[in-house]
């Protein structure tokens, strides 16, 4: 019987129920949740090849993604054809809700075989003790070799923790800025330059920026969410966390200053559109915002659109050069009892068939090196050799095991200061209170 | 011995008003185990986690009363709570006032069709999922970019912030709230309306009574029961308020819209503090049930039942 810890003592659910003046029904139910710990992991030995099994994915992303998977799975069911995969699939708002989904499902007694994640969920899965380290299936699979050796080792750090590695990257996504080259070409503005500053965007913003009413062209979009905002602080050399991810920074001068920074460009510079609820996708394809910043994610909405004239750049820089970015990983669910079938289709989940199909598609970034250099991935837009090239001088977004507090820590005040209704430094000491002791309670 | 039992029992069953009662009974025995498997069981079972420390993958910890501690010194709380109250004020007075005075205007004599066009299109709304409602009505806010903006710029009137400012994102959010669901309250009072008899109108009009004295003589006090019917359902709905707000504004700018239920959410199912939650899901309930109450025992001084 699960037990209940009550101080130092211990007392059984039943026990915990009857003291709670809980009735019989209220008992059925709350034994209706989920066991407490998974089990560990069961054999590695694949089943005979005549031995039907189910695969269980978690998974995430757009129908795009849904297709490419779907091939993979066709893929690797013509070498194990008594395998059947149910891909359970969730279109992505935010990493957050995703990452809660997970948790709150497995909680429900539905655990699955892989979990496809990004950085942002990657400690809560691990830190749940959802997971198994992969270092001991990888170090008896020589082909493994191949794959960790394709791969930036700035994308598998991230993964590692508490020096066990426990997802395999797919794909990424860093922060660049996006440009109108037609807009800037009306304009006679030349393109920014990959060293430009604050000052030089700001002063590009503004050129940008006509009309009024409802023919309104802004200079800037603000990418109002959480990793989209992180590149103002990393290029004023400084970060939401401690460089160890146990402690806020957020009352730190330099951040205040970038927050004030993206502030004014809506409230004095009048650069950039209100924040909340504007679509700044839409904005910048029908010629409303000249410049906005986003992940490889948005080209291929772009270019289904017929919109093409645009290119990217680095993000501007106060101090540094640099900007954010994100990892998807696939891990093995501790409960999984098919241990060696899911390394295997995490292989082919992996493998450079599927990621190549997931460049064309264009949807994010690729982890493996000779994907994401090859001919096809920068055909367009001109300038994409700086999704990769500008690895070695990104930093991942923090991503400690609340990262979900610390989102909704930081946009909830994000929203109180873009609104007025808190200066940049009451919002963000204020916040810094909340996240400090969010993340002492994670200790 | 075995023939007297079984006489006894057919004799039992034999018992007109026993046989009913075992229907009866019968009838009801679905709703009885849904509702305490459903209602009752998730209400025993929320008490019981509100005494502990939970989340959701780690056993619970008995903490006690910690989690109601707690309650008296969020200040998010008290905010979430306010937030809350001013909609339920607001939204339910507007959606029952507009509601029957749309109802008063489509119950008096006018053609057929336009009756059915004018019911129709009030009610139109109430049959449009809120998800779709609320992006439309996101898309109208927007401050730089919304067509309600580009009207009042017309009007040389500057941009109103209707979501990103403190001040207006609780207007804004009533008002698409209202717009949605008065139409329902509408309904339920033209069926009230068309359920009074016109001898009570005839024979106030030999008295000479004006169109005020006849509704606030005849109409509202025969309307009561409807009012109240409609008070108590438009006062529990807002109290629960979540998913217009979350599409809307998740809440923002920072809790300037946040309603209680969407902060039990968050605690619940975003940081996994489910003891928390718990706790604070059971001051809802709590709160929910006393007004309820609170209605009912007011309600015999008002509401006239024929």
């Amino acid at each position: 019987m699960t037990k209940l810890a009550v101080g130092n003592s211990k007392i059984s659910r039943r026990e915990m129920l009857r003291l709670s003046a809980l009735t019989t029904a209220g008992a059925v139910l709350v034994a209706c949740a989920p066991a407490a710990a998974p089990a560990a992991g069961g054999g590695a030995a694949a089943p005979a090849a005549d031995t039907a099994v189910t695969l269980t994915i978690f998974d995430f992303g757009g129908d795009a993604d849904k297709k490419i998977y779907a091939d993979a799975h066709a893929r690797f069911k013509e070498k194990h054809a008594n395998v059947t995969i149910n891909d359970n699939f969730t279109p992505v708002s935010t990493w957050s809700e995703y990452s809660n989904k997970i948790v709150t499902q497995v909680a429900g007694g539905q655990s699955p075989d892989l979990i496809n994640i990004a950085i942002e969920g990657a400690r809560l899965l691990q830190s749940k003790n959802l997971l198994i380290p992969l270092d001991d299936i990888m170090a008896g699979d020589a082909s493994s070799k191949e794959l960790t050796d394709d791969v930036h080792p700035a994308l598998s750090a991230p993964f590692k923790i508490d020096g066990k590695t426990w997802y395999i990257p797919h794909s990424w996504n860093n922060m660049v800025i996006y440009y109108n080259t037609k807009m800037f070409a009306d304009k006679k503005i030349d393109p920014p330059k990959a060293d430009w500053s604050w000052d030089d965007f700001l002063e590009t913003a503004k050129k940008l920026t006509s009309g009024d009413g409802d023919k309104k062209v802004f200079g800037f979009g603000i990418p109002y969410f959480n990793f989209g905002l992180t590149p103002w602080l990393l290029t004023n050399s400084t970060y939401q966390l401690s460089e160890d991810w146990t402690k806020s920074n957020l009352n730190d001068p330099k951040v205040i200053e970038a927050v004030q920074f993206v502030h004014d460009l809506v409230h004095v510079h009048g650069v950039s559109p209100a924040v909340e609820g504007t679509d700044t996708s839409n904005l910048f394809s029908s010629g409303r915002l000249a410049m906005s910043g986003w992940g490889h994610w948005p080209i291929q909405g772009f270019v289904a659109n017929n919109f093409k004239d645009f290119d990217v750049v680095y993000w501007p820089r106060k101090t540094a050069a640099t900007s954010v970015f994100g990892v998807g990983g696939w891990g093995l669910a501790k409960e999984t009892k098919q241990q060696t079938l899911g390394w295997e289709l995490i292989k082919e989940l992996t493998s450079k068939t599927t990621i190549q199909a997931s460049a064309a598609a264009g949807v994010a970034i690729p982890a493996r090196r000779s994907v994401a250099e090859s001919k096809e991935f920068l055909e367009f837009p001109t300038n994409s050799k700086i999704f990769y090239e500008s690895l070695n001088d990104t930093k991942p977004v923090a991503s400690p095991a609340n990262f979900n507090e610390l989102e909704t820590i930081v946009m909830r005040h994000m929203g109180e200061i873009m609104s007025g209704a808190a200066t940049p430094e009451v919002g963000m000491n204020a916040a810094h209170d909340e996240l400090a002791a969010a993340l002492a309670k994670l200790k | 011995m075995a023939q007297i039992q079984k006489t006894a029992s057919a004799g039992w069953l034999r018992k007109e008003s026993q046989r009913e009662a075992l229907a009866g009974y019968l009838f009801i025995l679905p709703t009885f185990i849904g509702y305490t498997a459903l209602v009752i069981g998730p209400i025993l079972a929320a008490i019981g986690y509100s005494l502990t420390s939970y989340d959701i993958l780690s056993p619970p910890e008995f903490v006690g009363l910690q989690n109601y501690r707690d309650l008296l010194t969020d200040p998010r709380l008290h905010k979430v709570y306010l937030n809350t109250i001013y909609f339920t004020v607001v939204a339910v007075s507007l959606n029952v006032g507009i509601g029957l005075l749309l109802a008063v205007l489509i119950n008096r004599n006018m053609p057929a069709f336009l009756k059915y066009i004018f019911r129709t299109a009030y009610f139109f709304p109430v049959l449009v999922a809120l998800t779709y409602c609320s992006i439309i009505w996101q898309y109208l806010y927007q401050k730089d970019t919304g067509i309600i903006n580009y009207y009042l710029g017309l009007l040389h009137v500057e941009p109103i912030a209707w979501l990103s400012s403190p001040a207006w994102v609780m207007p804004s959010i009533i008002a698409m709230d209202v717009w949605k669901n008065t139409g329902f309250a509408m309904l339920v009072f033209l069926a009230g309306l068309q359920g009074i008899s016109q001898d009570y109108y005839e024979a106030a009009s030999l008295d000479v009574a004006n169109r005020g004295q006849l509704f606030r003589y005849i109409t509202l006090p025969l309307i009561t029961p409807t009012l109240f019917f409609n008070m108590i359902i438009y006062m529990i709905g807002a109290l629960q308020v979540f998913d217009s707000i979350v599409v809307l504004t998740q809440g923002g700018p920072g809790d300037a819209s946040r309603s209680l239920v969407m902060y039990i959410y968050e605690n619940a199912f975003q940081l996994f503090h489910m003891g928390y939650a718990s706790a604070t899901a059971i001051t809802l309930f709590i709160v929910i049930m006393l007004l309820t109450l609170v209605q009912f025992r007011v309600g015999q001084s008002w509401v006239h039942y024929e």
